[in-house]
């Protein structure tokens, strides 16, 4: 396909075939004029153009109004959908990159919050509100019915946890803010980056949910928070009802959040040690 | 009984009858033409990947009735050497070059309401996507009555 010229004949051949075939064979040919009309380039007001001629030039060649319109169509549809996917696409891309500003935003919001909880009057009450923030903003980031920051995986740090939860979701988010998270927890550990699963199996049925009822969870993401030699401290976790709600995508946001909360916690421990220290 | 067709795919000229059992499906299963149309040229894209990247596969349509909806399940299964990144070409990446036109599987993927791709190196690749339509009051009263004059 070279042109709009090339295009508006194969597309008058395409509406001439289909009002004398009218089969598949005629949709598949403008389906792949679409297909062309594409990759050269060629927009839908192109289409239109060659669309109106075609008609015309059908009508003048004494087709009936009635078949002309009904043939037009099918053909003008077929040539669409490889469109249809374009623009489909394009608002995918367009709403990534509005989730990703906003990710952006909250982030750099997020920085400034842990750096004020960093600096709360006890290393304890600093803890928790770090790991709430986190369990927070990690539910704001990527969604998900549940998330939950714990520590103290290490067994040197004292261990804490928070959790946030949607406000009708209350009933997933009492499960798993207590729950036993470690055998989840174990996965994280042998992949020792980003861990993305269907969680029934490994949790306790209690805190999961009952088998393949809607209530159950279905989704899980989790990720390490860490302290600045790279040692594992805690958790994040991010729990859903709905199969496959988190993406890779999701695990890198997570894997951000974890490096501010976790240089945040390390600056807690930091000051709280200087106070000690008088 | 399932409604159940099965196309083997081994050349460009199989997208034909696929396109067109699946229209046909979807007509009677209650589908505007817009999405019938909708639904044929994502078979077209997940059969054309079969031909252009392996060979030889084959697609199997199915109608899925549940009581508030109807589907369309495309299933189009090869035994070729695997995707190797589900996830970028599920993007539209093409092996190391950026993203493609959006075409191929992720317009398949755009144009359907599930899609899922199945497949690692050496096993071949499964893509099973379904379009749904929901069913109305309207079309939910009358098949009521239809199902009580047929046992009255």
């Amino acid at each position: 396909m070279n042109g709009r010229a090339e295009f508006g004949a194969a597309y008058a051949s395409a509406l001439t075939e289909y009002l004398r075939d009218g089969d598949e064979r005629a949709r598949r040919t403008a389906y792949e004029l679409g297909r062309d009309a594409v990759a050269a380039g060629l927009g839908v007001m192109d289409v239109a153009e060659a669309h109106h001629a075609a008609v015309v030039a059908a009508l003048r060649d004494g087709a009936s109004a009635t078949a002309a319109a009904d043939a037009a169509g099918e053909i003008f549809l077929e040539t669409l959908s490889a469109f249809e996917m374009l623009a489909r696409g394009v608002a995918e891309a367009r709403d990534a990159a509005e989730r990703e500003r906003r990710h952006a935003a909250i982030l750099r919001q997020l920085s400034n919050f842990l750096a004020d909880a960093s600096l709360a009057a006890s290393a304890e009450g600093s803890t928790h509100e770090i790991l709430h923030l986190v369990a927070e903003q990690a539910r704001e980031l990527i969604g998900g019915a549940c998330c939950v920051a714990n520590i103290g995986a290490d067994r040197e740090t004292r261990p804490a946890r928070a959790a946030s939860f949607a406000p009708d979701e209350a009933a997933v988010g009492a499960r798993l803010a207590l729950a036993d998270l470690s055998p989840l927890e174990d996965l994280v550990r042998s992949l020792g980056a980003v861990a993305l699963d269907d969680p029934r199996e490994r949790l306790d049925p209690a805190a999961a949910g009952p088998g393949n009822g809607s209530a159950a969870v279905r989704s899980w993401v989790a990720v390490h928070l860490t302290r600045l030699d790279g040692r594992p401290i805690g958790f994040i976790h991010a729990f859903d009802r709905r199969p496959r709600a988190f993406t890779p995508a999701d695990g890198e946001v997570l894997l951000q959040l974890a490096q501010m909360g976790s240089a945040a916690l390390e600056r807690a421990d930091l000051y709280a040690r200087r106070a000690a220290d008088g | 009984m399932r409604d159940e067709v099965r196309i083997a795919i081994a050349a460009d000229a199989d997208l034909l009858p696929a396109r067109a059992e699946g229209r046909a499906l979807a007509e009677r299963q209650g589908f505007s033409r817009t999405d019938a149309t909708l639904i044929a040229t994502a078979i077209s894209e997940v059969a054309r990947n079969i031909v252009v990247h392996v060979g030889r596969g084959e697609i199997v349509l199915q109608a899925l009735d549940e009581d508030a909806r109807r589907g369309v399940l495309v299933i189009a299964r090869d035994d070729g050497p695997g995707i190797w990144d589900v996830e970028r070409a599920i993007q539209g990446y093409t092996n190391s070059s950026g993203p493609g036109l959006g075409l191929g599987l992720p317009g398949a993927r755009r144009l359907m309401d599930e899609f899922e791709l199945d497949s690692e190196p050496g096993t071949g690749t499964t893509v099973k996507m379904i379009k749904w339509r929901s069913r109305d009051e309207l079309e939910l009263l009358r098949e009521r009555r239809r199902q009580r004059e047929r046992s009255g």
